[in-house]
């Protein structure tokens, strides 16, 4: 089956963001399809590259970054989410007159058409909160 | 692959229940614009009005005082994307002491079976 997961949750601020990328893992080894993580409302905060998590803490970033690159799905961040926290890329600091980009690679930002793309074209769409 | 347009002549329905204050954070305003955004693409879309989400119906809303943009004024404009019906839970609004004379909208009364059935309505269901 082909999935869309929708991230709503800041990796430091519950279990969504946590549970979301587990639950990707998953549907790889079960051999399963996701083509998209989209990162929407607070979760627009896992795209950050600038957060210093403490040592004892895993680092979720990584965990996206090596799940999009060993499976090649992409991590899109929704463009109004990410300005209002501070989520930039170059061209948007650049745009609006910001010290620096601060998203980590590879997520992309994109507009909310690429989400409702995204529950078009798969079969099952999960949304993870808190 | 999905041949994309073939699903989008489909119009599925999306349902988006809304259950946070109003002025929590920028939540309702965030889940309002994926409504529009996903009405844009000619989806049905449905909103769900439960627990603290019915303060968004009352009116003289002054948000501008806290610096926002007044939530009651983006329920007005739904119908302008063809989002016509708003649903409001009837135990939600008679808990807090409202009624539908209290809203600056017409809504329709929902009771939880009748909340049931409008879910089972849907292909998706926003629930956050």
């Amino acid at each position: 089956m082909k999935f869309t997961l929708i991230v709503h949750s800041a990796p430091h601020s519950g279990q969504g963001s946590h549970t979301a990328l587990a639950f990707a893992r998953a549907l790889f080894t079960g051999g399963h399809g996701l083509q998209r993580v989209f990162f929407y409302l607070d979760g627009a905060q896992n795209a950050l590259a600038t957060r210093v998590p403490p040592q004892e803490e895993n680092d979720i970033l990584v965990g996206w970054q090596v799940l999009a690159r060993d499976h090649g799905c992409e991590l899109a961040v929704c463009i109004a989410a990410a300005l209002r926290r501070g989520v930039l890329n170059q061209e948007e600091a650049d745009r609006y007159e910001r010290p620096s980009g601060n998203i980590a690679d590879p997520f992309v930002v994109v507009g909310l058409g690429q989400l409702i793309d995204a529950v078009i074209e798969s079969d099952q769409c999960i949304t993870f909160v808190n | 692959m999905h041949n994309v347009r073939e699903l989008i002549m489909k119009k599925l329905k999306l349902l988006l229940m809304l259950r946070r204050a109003p002025y929590d954070g920028v939540y309702v305003p965030e889940a309002l614009d994926a409504a529009l955004v996903a009405a844009a693409f000619e989806m049905r879309v449905s909103v769900l009005l439960l627990d603290d989400a019915v303060f968004a119906l009352l009116t003289d809303q002054r948000a501008d005082l806290i610096g926002r943009r007044t939530v009651g004024k983006l329920l007005r404009a739904l119908p302008d994307y063809e989002i016509e019906t708003l649903y409001v839970c009837a135990d939600s609004l008679s808990s807090r002491s409202l009624q539908t004379s209290d809203s600056i909208i017409p809504v329709c009364l929902l009771s939880v079976g009748e909340q049931a059935e409008l879910i089972g309505n849907h292909d998706l269901v926003w629930n956050d």
